[in-house]
């Protein structure tokens, strides 16, 4: 529990102090905070099960991050297992899915991702036009993420308001 | 002097009801006053709090993602209530993360780090802590600042009160004139026919004025005893007449008598027949000779035909 107190108050630590310059070791951080706080904001329709799983794609120092952060934390009353995917591995049985920005996300693969009611969360410029649900931008030095509404509802997620509330960019739907 | 009497039991009965009147009002005016003062602080309390509720549920997911911005957004909504001079949102490590002042001029400085939680009353502020919890932790504080003005409040309410203290007062004095009236008026009149029977010794005067209670009892025996003193005195004064009478007759045997008239003669006792008066000495001073016309002394005469066997 002292652990979990440490992680926590550094993990706010590195959200509050992320202002100004961000580094790429900082800016890691920051998104894995925000993966796992975006879990809070979500609601899936089928039950998920006891335990909520985090995909991970390309990106292993965000999954390091994210398996550090949710150790020992709980969304609602349900445990987060963190999974680091590489290229290639099957993305079935996932709740959120983190493509890294290296990553290459095949169309039909995503296609599949949606039908599982996987949110997608991207980090690319055109992240959204590609079907993720959320996509992480820089806005002066800061992470920001926006959101496509008619991605969420392609994979039968419900967002928070609360959350589209502090989003950059809220991508509506009929568009 | 019973008509001063009479007087000071008008002012005293004025001044009892004026008394019972101010030391209930001043009971009433101080328990509203502690009640007041008292709900008006946990009025405060409550309603800051609430507000402080609503910032940090509205501002979790800005702490969350990091977005002072919204943050801001949502601290500006206090612009509705002036009272509350400023508002910050302290993040998880105690760095300021958004502040909100009503009028920069006058704002209280906000704290580098927030204070212990709950609320704290310093020099006509309060200030309330909160914190901003989400999933069970606590990822921030909200700390608003209102202008507390208890003493102004304890002002108006004062001046409110002795305001209806003494319109109260007033009012009561009014009643009270008008209400002591039933009490003072048989009193009165009672007062005014006794002082003209110590003058006039006049004991056919009555109280004419018509009471219930006490009072019209004390004036029924007042009137009984007037009465009796009457019937008393009368009966006094013509027991001392016929006395004189009687000392006169004694004196003066010789004096004219009443003579019994022929029809009287029959019905009368042989004896009586020599003097009515005489043989009736109570009778009353008004029996005059007059109404027994005298006749011839007839003490010789053959006695009459009436016989008592």
């Amino acid at each position: 529990m002292a652990l979990a107190m440490m992680l926590f108050a550094f993990s706010c630590l590195a959200v509050g102090s992320q202002q100004g310059v961000t580094t790429p070791v900082l800016e890691r951080s920051v998104k894995a905070a925000f993966l796992y706080k975006f879990l809070g904001y979500m609601e899936f329709p089928a039950d998920p099960g006891p335990s909520l799983v985090v995909g991970v794609l390309g990106a292993d120092e965000v999954a390091a991050e994210l398996a550090q952060i949710t150790t020992g934390r709980n969304v609602g009353n349900r445990s987060i297992s963190v999974r680091k995917l590489g290229e290639g591995d099957a993305l079935t049985g996932l709740n959120l899915l983190f493509v890294g920005g290296d990553a290459a996300l095949p169309e039909a693969v995503q296609r599949a991702a949606e039908k599982n009611g996987t949110v997608v969360v991207s980090e690319r410029d055109n992240g959204l036009q590609n079907g993720s649900v959320i996509n992480f931008r820089l806005v002066d030095d800061r992470v920001r993420f926006e959101v496509s509404l008619p991605a969420a509802e392609r994979c039968n997620v419900r967002l928070s308001s609360r959350l589209l509330s502090v989003a950059y960019y809220v991508q509506k739907g009929g568009q | 002097m019973i008509a001063t009497a009479a007087g000071s039991v008008r002012i005293k009965l004025i001044l009892t009801a004026l008394a019972t009147t101010f030391i209930a009002l001043v009971v009433t005016t101080v328990s509203m006053l502690v009640y007041d003062l008292r709900s008006f602080q946990q009025g405060w309390v409550d309603d800051l709090t609430t507000q402080a509720e609503l910032i940090a549920t509205a501002s979790a997911p800005a702490l969350s993602f990091n977005d002072p911005r919204v943050a801001r957004q949502n601290l500006e909504l206090l612009r509705v209530r002036p009272q509350i001079e400023a508002g910050a949102i302290y993040a998880a490590n105690g760095a300021l993360f958004a502040s909100y002042v009503h009028t920069p001029a006058e704002a209280p400085a906000l704290p580098p780090k927030p204070g212990a939680l709950g609320y704290a009353i310093e020099g006509g502020h309060m200030v309330v802590t909160h914190p901003i919890v989400e999933e069970g932790e606590r990822i921030g504080t909200v700390y608003l600042s209102a202008s507390y003005r208890l003493l102004d409040r304890v002002q108006s309410y004062a001046l409110i009160l002795i305001g209806v203290t003494l319109g109260s007062l007033l009012l009561a004095a009014l009643v009270a004139h008008r209400l002591q009236q039933t009490i003072t008026r048989p009193l009165l009149a009672m007062t005014d026919v006794a002082r003209a029977v110590m003058q006039r010794r006049d004991y056919s005067l009555r109280v004419g004025e018509r009471a219930s209670g006490e009072i019209g009892t004390l004036i029924d025996a007042f009137n009984d005893m007037l009465a009796e003193i009457a019937r008393r005195a009368n009966a006094l004064q013509d027991a001392n007449r016929t006395l004189e009478h009687e000392m006169t007759v004694a004196r003066a045997p010789s004096v004219r008598c009443c003579w019994p008239t022929a029809a009287r003669t029959n019905s009368w006792p042989r004896w009586r027949t020599s003097c009515a008066i005489r043989w009736r000495p109570s009778a009353p001073a008004s029996t005059s000779c007059a109404s027994m016309p005298a006749t011839r002394w007839l003490a010789s005469a053959p006695a009459p035909s009436w016989n008592a066997s």
